[in-house]
């Protein structure tokens, strides 16, 4: 590696960091956390690849990294899984709740619970 | 060479310098794996909160100190290039010019440091504290997903504050080690293995800074 390539790779790892700024003022809806997080995910590969030396390492160096983001992606994976199945999402109640707050601001959750535990009564 | 006789002898239990080389920086990246796991906890605690309560993130996000944020993601990539300049240069035996970009890494650290520092006062200002304490949370309804979203900024932010604190100790340490000539271009891994942290650090930062600055739904 020369300097011209570290300051290359700095250049783009900054124009990726002015790409995903930019794209952050249009509303890309369900597009924004795929494009945010795959454009950190580019950004990452690249500090890692040349600044860490990854490319230039041993196979053991990345192994040992490798597994790390194997497991954290199996870590996440099955956890948001359990999320997305068992969070009624259809009713999208939480949000619901968010709306509500803006008109009425109290806990309407707690009026709800008091309600349910009365009805049990 | 000006390289110390003491630099360039491995320790007893290591056959050669390679060997040594090799094995220190192994370590250091089954550490760093280590740090990518504690992390990884955060972040999907982070991820099921979000999946819960989106609209309330994203204007949590949207309330967030956007400018700052990102002038620290520069910050902290210019820091990374000046990390990997000095082993760079250390690698070129130029000892001088290493240590100068390793105080460039201190002073931009310590800026990212300020800048961080004074988000949290910003927040505090505005009655934003950790745990869903503070006025903010009174005028906006006392939504537990708000509450969580902050807390979780404090203490992810506030985590990784700490490891970039302890890379400039670490670097300080290190520029001692090479201005004495302990770390020299013949066993330079004490210093190839701060840079390496410190760059593991700048790429956690990198994952915050989309997760509590940028994804504001466009607003």
């Amino acid at each position: 590696m020369t300097v011209a390539k570290y300051v290359l790779v700095y250049a783009a790892l900054l124009g990726l960091t002015g790409l995903t700024f930019g794209l952050s003022f249009f509303a890309l809806g369900p597009w924004e956390w795929p494009v945010a997080l795959g454009i950190a995910l580019v950004k990452a590969v690249l500090v890692g690849l040349f600044f860490m030396h990854l490319i230039e390492s041993s196979a053991s160096h990345r192994l040992a990294l490798l597994v790390a983001v194997v497991l954290l992606s199996i870590l996440v994976l099955f956890a948001m899984a359990d999320v997305w199945t068992k969070t009624d999402r259809s009713s999208a109640s939480v949000n619901a709740r968010v709306r509500r707050a803006d008109h009425d601001i109290e806990a309407p959750q707690n009026a709800q619970g008091a309600r349910t535990t009365a009805s049990m009564l | 060479m000006s390289d110390s006789k003491e630099a360039m002898a491995p320790e007893s239990h290591f056959e050669s310098m390679e060997r040594q080389r090799v094995a220190s920086t192994f370590g250091m990246a089954v550490f760093l794996a280590s740090e990518v796991l504690f992390f990884g906890g955060l972040f999907t605690m982070f991820a099921s909160y979000r999946a819960q309560a989106p609209e309330a993130f994203s204007r949590a996000v949207a309330e967030n100190t956007l400018y700052w944020g990102s002038a620290n993601t520069c910050v902290l990539l210019t820091s990374s290039l000046s990390a990997v300049l000095a082993v760079h240069q250390l690698r070129q035996g130029r000892s001088g010019a290493a240590l100068g970009w390793i105080v460039t890494t201190v002073v931009l650290g310590t800026v990212f440091l300020g800048v961080k520092g004074y988000e949290y006062l910003d927040h505090f200002h505005h009655g934003i504290y950790p745990g869903g304490r503070g006025h903010w949370f009174s005028d906006n309804g006392h939504l537990p997903a708000a509450a969580a979203f902050w807390s979780l900024y404090f203490v992810m932010t506030g985590l990784h504050a700490i490891h970039v604190t302890v890379g400039i100790v670490a670097l300080l340490g290190a520029a001692i080690l090479v201005a004495r000539r302990k770390v020299v271009a013949a066993a330079p891994q004490t210093l190839e293995n701060v840079a390496m942290y410190w760059h593991l650090v700048d790429i956690i930062w990198l994952f915050l800074w989309p997760l509590f600055y940028l994804t504001r739904g466009g607003r």
